[in-house]
Formats: C-alpha cells, sequence, structure tokens
C-alpha cells in the first residue's frame, strides 16, 4: 500500500507539467566494490538459479560483470552439499543434478567461493508453503483519449488466491509466457529472390517448438498479506499483454518468500524507483542475507531466496468489447527456405508441450 | 467621559504600586497629566506604538496596544506631536493648566512612503526591544513583496528573513534556525495550524485579505508559548471593522477571492467572513494524457465575529476552514500496491478560537480563550474490489488564560494552558464490496498541561530583563499497548520483553520539565544595543515523516513511554545598531540550538501502517548554528533589506539503535542544512499610486545523496547510495520583480481596484528542485535536474475594495 509513493509520484507528475527536465553532471561519490548475487531455489525442477555478478558504477554504459569460474553450493540441514556449475548465460550457475529442487520445511545455505579466493556465505533460508492460485484472468485496458473515445491498448493479466488464515504470508509472483510459431527466429532483411525489404522468419528445425518470454524489466512483483490476512487475494496484477486475435497462454508462479526476502524485494523496488524527488524516502542500504566471510567489510548485495512454488497456466481470451483496439501482432514475416534454427532447450525455446498447453 | 477618569485613576493606581519614577514625580512642584487615545483617522482603530511628544519639553511616549498614552508634564502652553510610521504627523496645541484627555486621530500617509516595516512599527524596537530574533510583518508589507503568480503569501514572504528556510519551492512548510517543519508552532488566532499549506506547499493556507500581521519568535520566545521547540509563527487575522461596512476581493491567476466586513449593530458587533478558492484544474487539461484527469484544487473560507459590548471587554469568535482535493487519473497509480484506478487525496483544517479579553484597568487585561484545531487527511480509492477510505488527522482541544499587567518599569504576565490532543493514525475502511481488511491503528490520546510566569523589567534605562519560567506537563493517556524491549535490543517485535496494556483514561507515561525563557538587553547608547536570549523549549507531539518535503497525508504521532519528548536549548546573542536617526538598521545574530531526542527514522521504515512507531523512529540529537546579519532602510522613496545568513543543521542518533543508512553515533547534515542565504528585498515609491519591489534570493543547494553505484535484479535496477546527505543540489538564486498600481487616494471612488503585476524568477533560472537518477539506455546521461519554476512566471492579479477602511 504504498499511497505515499503514489501521492508523490503523481505530484511529481504535476510538477513536471510546469517544470522542466535537463540532464545535469552530479558530483558521485567513490563507485562501490564488490558482488551482487540472486539466487532462487525453489520446489520445482529447472527453477533454481544462482547469478554473480560484480558492482558497477551509476551509469548507462557500466555493467555489471558476470563473476565466473566461482565454486557454488547449497547445504542442507543435513550437511549434504549440492554442487552448482556455470551452465547457459555467463555467470548464472545451475544444480549439477539438474533433478535437484529444494523440499518444503528443509533449510538451506548459499555458499560460493569466488577463483580469487573469497568466500560468501547466506544466512540459513527455510523453504515455506504457498497456497495455491485460483485463477488467471484478463480485464480489458481502456484508456479515454478526446476525441477518439475508448480505446483499448491491452489486456491486464491478474490473479485470484485464496491467503491461508495465519499471519504472516509474503508473496512474489513470476510469470512465463509460451507461443508456438513456425519460426525460432526473425531478423529483418531482404527475402531471397525479392527486392523489398522486411521480416524474415528462419522456421525451426523441429516441431512443434515452443518460444518463451519472460519479464525484463522491473519484474519485482511482491505482496503480503498485511491488508488481507486470511481473505482472497483478488486482481492481483500480474503483467500487461497486448491484444491480437489469438489466445494468450501464459503461465504465474506464486512464490512463498520469508519476511526478510520481502524487505529485500520491498526496498529493491522501493530504491530501483528511488530517483531523487521530494517525496523519496530517505536513501538506504538494501539489506540482503548474504555476507562475505573472508572480509566482512566487503558490499555484498542480493539475496537467496528459498520459496516453494505454485504454477498456474492457461489461455487468455483477448476479447476487445465493443471499445476500439490498437491490435499489436508479431510482425507478418515470411519464411526464410533456405535454412533452420535448432529448437534446443534453452532460456527461450522448448521442444517441451508447456505444463498447462491443453490444445 | 466618567469611565476615562476611573481608567485614569487606575492607572495611576497601578503605577503607584511600581513607585519608582512616580513617587520622584510625586515631590515636583505641580504636574498635570494628559492621557487619551490614538486612532486611526477611518477606522478609529486604536494605534499602537505611536509616538506621543512635547517638543518645547523633549519628553515623549509611546501609546500602547490599545492607542492609549500618558504623558506628565508642567503647566503651561505646548504642542503636542504625534507620530506614527506610515501616518502624517500630527501637531496639536494644548494648554495645560489640569490633568486633561486628548483624543486624537491621525491619518494614514498614502501620499508619501507606505514603507515596508518588518520588525515592529516603531523604527528604533529593534533596539530597545528587549527580545532578539523576532519579526513581525504586516499584512501591508507583505504585499508588496513580489508574489509567485500572484498570490501574495504569508509563508512565502517570511522566508525572505534571515534564519527561515525550506527544502524547496513548493515544500511544505517553513524551516527555521534548523528546525523541522513540525518544530515551529504555527498559530492563526491562536489555534495551532497543523499543515499550513496548500497545494502541498505552493501556497500557505491563510488568506491575505483576512491577515492583520505575522509575528516569527525564532530566538527569544516568550513563555506564553509553549509545544515546540524551534519557532513560533503567530499570525492574527484583522478585526471586523465596528463602523463601516466593506466588500473587497480580488482576481488571480491560481485563486479568487471574496470577502465581507460589516457591523451588525454599530460599534458593538461585527462580522467578516472572507473566502479564497482555485480553479485551476484547466492547467492539467494541457498537460500530458497522463495528468489530464488530474484534480488539484483548494478552498479556504475565514471567518471573524467581534463583540464589544463595552470599551473593557471583547469577545471575538474566529472560525477557519479550508480543504484541499488532489485526484490522480489511474496511469499514475499503477505501481501501486493496491492497483485502483483512480485515487482521491483530501485534507481539511478546521479551526475555531473563542477569545474573550477583559481590560481591568489600563495596562492590566485577563485573557481566556478556547481554542479547537482539527486536521483531517483522507485517502481514497473507489473500485469496488479494493475500495477503501483512510483518515488520519489530529485534534487539539484548547483552554488558555492570560493575566497582563503593564507599568513604566515592569510587564508581568502569567497564565495557563491545558491541551487535549486526540491523534488518529492512519484508519483505512475497506469499501463494502471490497477485499482488503480493515486496518485500526490505536488512537492517541494525550494531555498537556502548562503553567507560565514572565516578567519583563526595565532596571535601567539601558538594562532590561525579559525573564519567564514555565512547566509543562504531558500525559500520555490509554488505551494504549506499550512494549518493553530487552535492554540494548534492536527495537523490533521479536526483542519485545514484556507488553503492558492501559486502560482507557489511564496514564501510561508523563514527562514534565521546566522551561526557562531569558532574554537580556543592554543599550551602549540610543542607537545601539547587546542581546542576549536562552530558551528551553519542549515537544511532545511530532509529524512522523521521512521524506525530504512532507506529504500532507504524513500521521502526526505522540511522545509515549519509547518515544522521547524533543527538548531544546537555544542561545542566542545579537548586536544591533541604528544609524542616521534610524533611517538605516543594522543587525548582527549568532545562535546555537542543541535538540535532545531529535527524530529521524530507521532505513526505509514503514511510517503508514506501524502500530508501533518506535520501531521506526529513531532519536538523537539536532544541532543548528549560524549568523544572521541584517541591513535595512526604512524611510525615504527607497526602502527594504539586505540579509545574510549563515546556518548549519546537523544530526547523529543515538548509537544505541539500529544504524540509518551508514551512520551510527555521527552527525550527518539535515535535509534542509542550507550554509548560505542571501536575501535582498527593495521597495521603491515611483509615484502616488505605484510602486516597484523586487527580491533577490540565493541560497547553498539544499544536501542529498546521490548513488555511488548499482547492480540488477529481476530486472529492477537497484542503486547503492553512499552515506547520507554528503552531496548538494546546485545552488538556488531567482530575482522576481512586482509593480502595485494603488488607486489615487485623492479621487474617491466607490470601487477601489489596484493591480498587482508580478514576474516570478525574472531571468529564467532553472533552479533545481531536485537532482534525481534514471537509468534510461535511450538518453546519454543518468542524472538529471528537475526544476520546478524552470522559467519566468508572469502574473496579473486584481484587487478591489468597496467602502470600509
Amino acid at each position: 500500500m504504498k499511497i505515499k509513493s503514489a501521492l508523490g509520484w503523481g505530484f511529481l507528475l504535476f510538477l513536471s507539467l510546469i517544470g522542466c527536465i535537463q540532464p545535469y553532471e552530479a558530483e558521485v561519490a567513490e563507485p562501490s566494490k564488490g558482488i551482487a548475487v540472486l539466487a532462487t531455489l525453489t520446489n520445482i525442477p529447472k527453477e533454481q538459479r544462482i547469478e554473480i555478478r560484480t558492482l558497477a558504477e551509476f551509469n548507462t554504459i557500466a555493467l555489471n560483470l558476470a563473476v565466473r569460474n566461482a565454486q557454488v553450493w547449497i547445504s542442507d540441514a543435513d550437511n549434504k552439499r549440492h554442487e552448482f556449475s556455470e551452465s547457459g548465460p555467463i555467470g548464472v550457475y545451475g544444480p549439477v543434478d539438474p533433478n535437484f529442487v529444494g523440499k518444503i520445511g528443509q533449510t538451506y545455505v548459499l555458499h560460493i567461493k569466488t577463483a580469487d579466493g573469497r568466500e560468501y556465505q547466506s544466512q540459513t533460508e527455510t523453504m515455506k508453503a504457498v497456497a495455491p492460485v485460483e485463477k488467471v484472468y484478463a480485464e480489458p485496458k481502456i484508456i479515454n483519449q478526446v476525441p477518439f473515445g475508448e480505446i483499448l491498448t491491452g489486456f491486464d493479466v491478474m490473479i485470484d488466491a485464496q491467503d491461508p488464515l495465519e499471519e504472516g504470508n509474503y508473496y512474489r509472483w513470476t510469470w512465463t509466457h509460451y507461443y508456438n510459431t513456425p519460426y525460432c527466429e526473425i531478423y529483418y532483411g531482404t527475402p531471397f529472390g525479392q527486392n523489398q525489404a522486411g521480416f524474415i522468419g528462419i522456421p525451426c528445425c523441429e516441431q512443434p517448438c515452443w518460444l518463451i518470454e519472460r519479464c525484463l524489466q522491473n519484474c519485482t512483483n511482491i505482496g503480503s498479506d498485511a491488508f488481507i490476512n486470511g481473505k482472497k487475494i483478488s486482481r492481483r496484477f500480474i503483467t500487461t499483454i497486448p491484444y491480437c486475435f489469438e489466445d494468450y497462454y501464459i503461465e504465474v508462479q506464486q512464490r512463498s518468500i520469508t519476511r526478510e526476502a520481502y524487505d529485500f524485494w520491498n526496498s529493491v523496488v522501493t530504491l530501483s524507483k528511488n530517483t531523487g524527488s521530494m517525496f523519496d524516502v530517505a536513501p538506504s542500504k538494501v539489506r540482503g542475507n548474504l555476507v562475505c566471510v573472508s572480509d566482512p567489510e566487503e558490499l555484498v548485495q542480493g539475496f537467496f531466496e528459498v520459496s516453494a512454488v505454485q504454477e498456474i497456466g492457461t489461455f487468455v481470451k483477448r476479447n476487445p468489447g465493443s471499445a476500439q483496439a490498437i491490435l499489436n501482432c508479431p510482425p507478418a514475416v515470411s519464411a526464410d527456405p533456405l535454412t533452420c534454427v535448432p529448437c534446443s532447450e534453452s532460456n527461450i525455446r522448448t521442444k517441451a508441450k508447456p505444463k498447462f498447453w491443453n490444445r | 467621559m466618567k469611565h476615562r477618569y476611573f481608567k485614569f485613576l487606575l492607572l495611576l493606581c497601578v503605577l503607584s504600586l511600581f513607585m519608582a519614577d512616580l513617587s520622584a514625580q510625586g515631590n515636583r512642584p505641580q504636574f498635570f497629566t494628559i492621557y487619551g487615545t490614538i486612532g486611526d483617522s477611518i477606522s478609529g482603530e486604536p494605534l499602537d506604538g505611536a509616538a506621543v511628544f512635547i517638543p518645547e519639553k523633549k519628553i515623549g511616549t509611546y501609546t500602547d496596544k490599545k492607542g492609549f498614552y500618558a504623558i506628565s508634564v508642567p503647566p503651561g502652553d505646548f504642542t503636542i506631536r504625534i507620530s506614527l510610521l506610515g501616518y502624517n504627523a500630527k501637531s496639536l496645541p494644548i494648554k495645560v493648566d489640569q490633568n486633561k484627555i486628548l483624543d486624537a486621530v491621525i491619518i494614514k500617509d498614502q501620499k508619501f512612503l507606505e514603507e515596508v516595516t518588518v520588525t515592529s512599527s516603531r523604527p528604533e524596537e529593534n533596539i530597545k526591544s528587549t527580545e532578539s530574533g523576532v519579526s513581525k510583518l504586516s499584512i501591508r508589507s507583505i504585499r508588496k513583496i513580489p508574489a509567485f503568480m500572484g498570490e501574495i503569501d504569508v509563508v512565502r514572504s517570511l522566508q525572505m528573513l534571515p534564519g527561515v528556510s525550506s527544502v524547496g519551492e513548493g515544500t511544505t512548510g517553513i524551516n527555521v534556525r534548523g528546525g523541522s517543519i513540525d518544530q515551529n508552532l504555527v498559530l492563526m488566532d491562536d489555534a495551532p495550524v497543523y499543515n499550513s499549506s496548500h497545494l502541498f506547499g505552493f501556497f500557505s493556507v491563510f488568506n491575505p485579505d483576512a491577515v492583520r500581521d505575522v509575528t516569527l519568535y525564532r530566538g527569544g520566545i516568550s513563555a506564553q508559548f509553549a509545544g515546540r521547540t524551534s519557532a513560533v509563527l503567530d499570525v492574527k487575522l484583522k478585526d471586523p471593522d465596528l463602523d463601516k461596512r466593506s466588500i473587497y476581493g480580488g482576481i488571480g491567476l491560481v485563486s479568487n477571492r471574496f470577502g465581507i466586513e460589516m457591523p451588525l449593530i454599530k460599534n458593538k458587533l461585527a462580522i467578516s467572513l472572507a473566502g479564497r478558492g482555485s480553479f485551476n484544474d484547466f492547467l492539467f487539461k494541457l498537460g500530458p494524457r497522463s495528468i489530464e484527469n488530474t484534480v488539484a484544487n483548494f478552498y479556504d473560507l475565514t471567518g471573524k465575529v467581534l463583540f464589544k459590548p463595552s470599551e473593557k471587554t471583547r469577545l471575538t469568535y474566529t472560525g477557519y476552514y479550508s480543504y484541499d482535493v488532489f485526484k490522480l487519473p489511474s496511469d499514475s497509480l499503477s505501481s501501486v500496491d493496491v492497483n485502483a484506478s483512480s485515487s482521491t487525496f483530501k485534507y481539511r483544517t478546521f479551526n475555531q478560537t473563542l477569545r474573550f479579553n477583559w481590560f481591568l484597568k489600563d495596562k492590566t487585561s485577563l485573557t481566556f480563550s478556547a481554542v479547537q484545531s482539527r486536521y483531517l487527511a483522507n485517502t481514497a480509492a473507489q473500485d469496488s474490489s479494493i475500495a477503501f477510505d483512510m483518515d488520519s488527522g489530529i485534534r487539539l482541544r484548547s483552554l488558555k488564560g492570560r493575566y497582563f499587567s503593564e507599568t513604566d518599569k515592569n510587564s508581568f504576565s502569567f497564565g495557563a494552558e491545558a491541551n487535549s490532543y486526540v491523534i488518529t493514525p492512519n484508519q483505512l475502511v475497506p469499501g463494502p464490496f471490497s477485499n482488503l481488511r480493515p486496518i485500526t491503528i490505536q488512537e492517541e490520546f494525550a494531555r498537556e498541561l502548562g503553567v507560565f510566569i514572565e516578567d519583563e523589567w526595565k532596571l535601567s534605562k539601558r538594562f532590561s530583563m525579559l525573564a519567564g519560567l514555565r512547566f509543562s506537563y504531558f500525559q500520555r493517556l490509554g488505551p494504549d499497548t506499550i512494549f518493553t524491549y530487552r535492554e540494548n535490543a534492536i527495537r523490533r517485535d521479536e526483542n519485545v520483553s514484556e507488553t503492558t496494556l492501559i486502560d482507557k483514561g489511564e496514564s501510561s507515561q508523563n514527562y514534565s520539565g521546566v522551561e526557562p525563557r531569558l532574554s537580556l538587553k543592554y543599550e551602549l547608547n540610543d542607537n545601539t544595543s547587546l542581546k542576549m536570549s536562552y530558551n528551553r523549549m519542549r515537544q511532545y507531539i511530532q509529524l512522523i515523516s521521512n521524506t525530504t518535503a512532507a506529504l500532507p497525508t504524513a500521521r502526526w504521532g505522540s511522545s509515549d513511554r519509547n518515544i522521547n519528548p524533543q527538548v531544546a536549548d537555544q542561545v542566542t546573542l545579537g548586536f544591533f545598531k541604528n544609524i542616521k536617526d534610524n533611517k538605516w538598521e543594522t543587525s548582527a545574530e549568532v545562535y546555537y540550538k542543541l535538540t535532545e531526542g531529535f527524530p529521524d527514522y530507521k532505513d526505509l521504515a514503514d511510517l503508514q501502517f506501524s502500530r508501533n512507531l518506535e520501531q521506526e523512529v529513531i532519536q538523537g540529537q539536532g544541532k543548528a548554528y549560524g549568523l544572521e546579519l541584517m541591513l535595512r532602510k526604512n524611510t525615504g522613496f527607497l526602502t527594504g533589506w539586505l540579509s545574510y545568513t549563515f546556518a548549519r543543521t546537523l544530526i547523529k542518533v543515538d548509537e544505541r539503535f539500529e544504524p540509518i543508512h551508514n551512520y551510527a553515533g555521527a552527525w550527518y547534515p539535515a535535509n534542509y542544512d542550507k550554509p548560505h542565504t542571501v536575501n535582498a528585498m527593495m521597495n521603491y515609491r515611483m509615484s502616488r499610486t505605484v510602486t516597484f519591489s523586487a527580491n533577490f534570493t540565493y541560497s547553498t543547494g539544499r544536501p542529498g545523496t546521490f548513488p555511488a553505484g548499482k547492480f540488477e535484479v529481476n530486472g529492477n535496477i537497484v542503486p547503492i547510495f553512499p552515506d547520507r546527505n554528503l552531496q548538494r543540489i546546485p545552488d538556488y538564486h531567482r530575482l522576481d520583480l512586482a509593480l502595485i498600481i494603488d488607486p489615487n487616494p485623492d479621487r474617491v471612488k466607490k470601487i477601489q481596484g489596484s493591480w498587482i503585476i508580478s514576474i516570478y524568477n525574472v531571468y529564467s533560472r532553472n533552479n533545481a528542485y531536485s537532482i534525481f537518477f534514471d537509468l534510461n539506455p535511450a538518453l546519454q546521461t543518468n542524472s538529471y535536474k528537475l526544476a520546478i519554476f524552470g522559467s519566468v512566471f508572469p502574473s496579473l492579479t486584481y484587487n478591489f475594495k468597496i467602502g470600509g477602511r
């Protein structure tokens, strides 16, 4: 219920009406040194992921570089060690045993030892059960634009769920969109034998192949039961999707998180929106659950999140009703007949039919 | 006429009580007393501070607050010369052969100068008065300061005085000598005002048509004021005219004003009503689509009734109501946890004062007042499944009594005050079909009692002393839940060792203490004086806000077992010198203030719905010190002032608390720490009807915290902030001009109209309101400056008046 930030933000909008914004060369303090870790351990396969990066200066060009060749493992209460290794994108570590999942009620500690010998460790985290998602649905997103009247710009995907009776439940939501197209890659160019440029699709070598889309920017979506304890979580916003004719397949993951994880994500959201306005809360540290064991002074950002996940998937009908709608479909594509892209299993492609794909 | 003799006898009686000079006079051969009242020629209102002088004898006196004077002379033929700044001097011949009554009226000097008088009506007041750091602005002088968007603004004008600043243009409240905005006691006819801003802080809640004068006490604070640690802003409203009816108003860019004053029973009962409203929604229609449905409006109503059953008694009732509404369109709320399609924010002030003055005898009076102040803030969303109404507020009921008696050498007063507070933190009430859970945070009940005694004692011609002592007692009342935390543990739920429940009406915590106040003045000569003052102030209620500029919806909180009251000690030293027959005034003041229990908040504190504020509030020390220099010209066609302020404000939180940001036990600058400020203000009377005025202001940029690094999680780029408030936003400076065209005093017209043409920010400086950071890859840079009044703002206001003074 960050009414305050909304009020401040709205007021900033009001100010921007009469105000003006200019680039400004601010004198910035010494850049911070250290690492940032984002680790998730869940109770479903393929959702175990540990990403380690360096901190970077606060500007558009500085990059958070991947920390490579680190030793990464998770230990549980029975002192069992679950090894992770660098797989897929650089700086991202996955379990050596692809079937490794966490167990509800079990406790876990993350360990990292970088190539230069620095050691990091998380606090002990417990996996907590989570309530199922009851319903996924979409509501048309309509704006009133003079002189055109009501215009549908897309759909807000929302969920309903039942919050358990006990207090102190914290949630984080993520989503995955799967779609089935003949093309595994699309580029802009001149098709073979034509001279008019356009979008060209390279077919997938195997069919069917599903492409996977996830949230890319400002994806932190968290909630607590502070206002609704024991009642229904309703109209919880997940994402906005564009308007096109086909039904939209989406899977939503509801994750249980701890109070500390909620505080961490909450400060991430607050601070990443904290732009320096008058109504920002005073700047602060983001308190994670990791420390550098070998050098306690070193700044370690990030969180080791241990959560149970409940997934739900459905085809969302995109019915514009009577409103005028802005159509936002994938571009028309002409096939490149000469080549194909293999549908290899990855973060963005899969040959496996999505769990809730019932068509 | 009988009562006048009676008055005179009483006066003699009181004077004789305080002996000294009078008894000496008794030995003189034969002296008679001339006495009477001096009033305004049109309104007949008694004039305070008018000089009554007998040139032949080189003796004189000043009128008191009721316009009364008494002067003792040997028999003979004399001239009595009456003068007062802003009035034409008047000389009257008088033959003294017995005690004589001489009542006179003097005429407002409209043909010549209407000086901007800041401290007081008497030019040498700054030398003669005992207290330092007291500034009085009459509404007449406030009108001469160029106004933003043509809106004459009491609080904005105060920022031209040394020692007064704010965190930025258009922010709520003022910071006085290193105090936060809630450390100022803002009184409107005795009733505290809990939010003195309209439209977040662009304009103040005081309708200029209704205000008589404004006094800011920032140094020597009288023992009759209490409850805040920094300053007292005493706004006095005009009394309705008992004699003539008048209608007045104004049309401006932001708001329109209308007012009426009328006697109901001539010379006995009169009423005034002034209203002001803004209708500026159209501004949003011109803006981008995302804000075109924004609503931002305010209005306020100020009413006063004056009943004067006799010369000795006066009863006044003041009622004030203000209302602000701010409605945000859907798009701007998409990031809020409650995903409403629109939210409305409203806030209201409703104040009432009933005041009774009884003039027991000359220069002796009793005053009683009963006050109710209410402030309510509301946030609401309408969508059925998540509809809610959230209210917060504060209500004060207060009774005050004061006895005042003045003699030649002493001004003595004592009084008592009883306050009762009800603070409503946020209460969330879901709509009928809403899935939200209601949230009720226990209301806070408290009582505050104060007794004071004060005497201003003119020990000799040169030396005077104002000594006061106040005793205050605060009681937090049940129902209340008190947590006791384990010793030296961070205040969190898991560290609670004991929970105590307090029943309704029972005392849950008491605080009390004495508040000594002392001001000393020593005149080195007629034009030079040295002053010293010491104050102790205690504050039991505070605004709970951790944003740079406070939001109008921020809640109030009172001291309890875990949150200590704030106690501030301030010492001021001042040097005052007037040159060239009081034409030029100069002053230099230094102050040092130390506040115990100064609040700050833990990192990312949840202040809105916290049930245990002590888990969010961190207390420590506040330290403020500075130097204020002022040069002012009082007379001539050109008047004005130039001031320079050096001020620092630092905070240190107690080490036993959770460190905020990276600080524990170290001093760091407050959000409003602005070391250097220069203000210049000038008025030039070009002709009988045209005045040109200009003001210039410069100040160091306020502190800011700029990110030193970043990391990314979940597509969120998270800034890493270094220690708090180590950088600064760019310095601020601005020039404003105004041309005021008043009606010609020679031409008597039914409607008297005046025009104010003002230009705000003449050289169109892009003053930074804030520096903000955004990593938009489409842009070259990551830091930006937001200037809210980044260009020149011309405006035109028309004011009219029908009838009256």
